[in-house]
């Protein structure tokens, strides 16, 4: 996928309604078919911080019971406003390459 | 034995080190780490064996240069975006104080004009080294602004000591060691002869009949030191113009501090220089009368005493300008490497990265 800035939005959608740690946010892209992070899953975390400097995702360390703490992360209202664009943006990207590369397909009919 | 997420760890810590703060440096070390010995975890809960398993976890994380040159990055991209905003803010300030400098530099508001122009010393090297060197650290950009002020507020009393008050210093002081006791002889000569023309110019009023021979100035220079009415510049033009038409008739005159230097070339009419300006000269004259001491007097005052300060001033400020000159240039080569060598750091990617 050759989306501007796709993995900030698979963050950004990963984090939509939830809050998670770096490597749950990892995991859930990776379920997702993706191949965003197969360069490697170090690249989640700068994406992280850079967001987070940004002012789009919220960190906080969370305590564990017998282990170091853990950060976790959630959006914030900036966060959301820019997973709307970003869903916008996809929308008609995606709409755009849809209505060339469908153009004159058989339809498939099932049944 | 060290594991392969120490190794991994190490090697990070190691690759992050100058290029992010220390605190940031712990966080993105904690992260992995947690985030390697959970992936190493979930491999071995599905049977991977141990040795394979943080080998494996190490190997989808990515290389460590790899992921420390993309958190300098992603580091450094928020503030040069910021920096962006800066440099707009500096460009606007700086436009501003140096128009305000411009306007009001001849004008009353000197002083204002003077921090203006302080001010737009200092932003200038910020707004420049902020576009030329984006990337490079903040704090190191503005301290190569704090040298330009140090110029500006050091060098501009230097310059005007060495441009304006040396040159009057230098003719004070010169005027002063060329004046030989025969012209202190020469201004007691003067002041018997203008006292011997009031005397006659009296006594014609008196009894409209000359008596003696009316006097003669002498030749030569003489200072003169106008009483306190004539003490402004205005004032002070008048007297010396006045004088040096009145005793030289084609002779000059100049001025240092309060006081005139009249050349009389010719003899002249001591009576007839007075008279002919009118009798408001005579209040003139008693100033001319008590010239000796007041000579003698500003020989020794502050006028001159300050003119011996300013000259040796003006020797030492040439050396201290160029010392300071060149203090001011290493500080900035040394702060330029700083911004260098932390732009380097930080933005290189090493070449087995870039391979």
């Amino acid at each position: 996928m050759a989306f501007k800035g796709d993995l900030e939005a698979l963050i950004l959608g990963v984090l939509n309604g939830t809050t998670l740690h770096g490597y749950e946010i990892a995991k859930r892209i990776r379920e997702s078919g993706g191949d965003t992070l197969a360069v490697g899953e170090g690249r989640l975390y700068p994406a992280l911080h850079k967001l987070e400097a940004e002012g789009k995702v919220a960190g906080k360390w969370e305590p564990r019971e017998g282990k170091p703490p853990r950060r976790i992360y959630e959006l914030t209202e900036g966060g959301h406003r820019e997973l709307e664009e970003q869903r916008t943006a996809w929308k008609s990207f995606a709409s755009g390459v849809g209505s060339i590369l469908l153009a004159g397909a058989p339809e498939v009919t099932r049944g | 034995m060290a594991s392969y997420i120490d190794w991994f760890l190490v090697e990070l810590d190691r690759r992050l080190e100058g290029r992010i703060g220390r605190e940031h440096r712990f966080r993105v070390l904690s992260e992995a780490e947690d985030h390697l010995r959970s992936k190493a975890d979930e491999l071995a809960a599905v049977g991977m064996s141990p040795d394979a398993v943080e080998r494996t976890a190490v190997a989808s994380f990515g290389q460590p240069e790899m992921v420390a040159f993309e958190v300098s990055e992603a580091t450094h991209s928020a503030k040069r975006a910021a920096l962006g905003r800066w440099i707009v803010l500096f460009t606007a300030a700086a436009a501003s104080c140096g128009l305000v400098a411009l306007l009001l530099w001849g004008g009353w508001s000197g002083a204002i004009a003077k921090c203006a122009g302080i001010l737009f010393a200092a932003l200038l090297p910020l707004i420049v080294g902020t576009a030329i060197g984006r990337r490079a650290h903040p704090l190191a950009l503005a301290a190569l602004g704090v040298p330009f002020v140090l110029v500006t507020a050091v060098l501009m009393p230097i310059t005007h000591v060495l441009v304006f008050d040396a040159p009057v210093a230098k003719s004070q002081l010169g005027f002063v060691r060329e004046m030989r006791q025969d012209d202190l002889e020469t201004n007691l000569q003067l002041r018997s002869a203008l006292q011997q023309g009031m005397d006659y110019y009296a006594s014609l009023r008196a009894h409209r009949t000359p008596v003696g021979t009316p006097p003669q100035t002498p030749t030569g220079q003489f200072i003169v030191i106008p009483p306190a009415e004539y003490s402004t510049p205005l004032g002070l033009a008048d007297l010396g113009l006045s004088a040096a038409g009145h005793l030289s008739g084609h002779g000059h005159s100049f001025h240092f501090g309060p006081s005139s230097v009249v050349t009389v070339d010719q003899p002249r009419d001591a009576v007839m220089s007075w008279v002919m300006s009118g009798p408001g000269q005579l209040k003139r004259l008693d100033s001319f009368i008590a010239v000796d001491q007041r000579m003698l007097a500003d020989l020794d005052g502050p006028s001159l005493n300050s003119a011996r300060s300013v000259s040796v001033l003006a020797g030492w400020g040439s050396f201290m300008a160029a010392g300071f000159v060149a203090g001011i240039v290493v500080i900035q080569a040394v702060l330029a490497l700083l911004c260098y060598r932390i732009r380097r750091a930080e933005f290189s990617l090493p070449r087995s990265v870039r391979a």
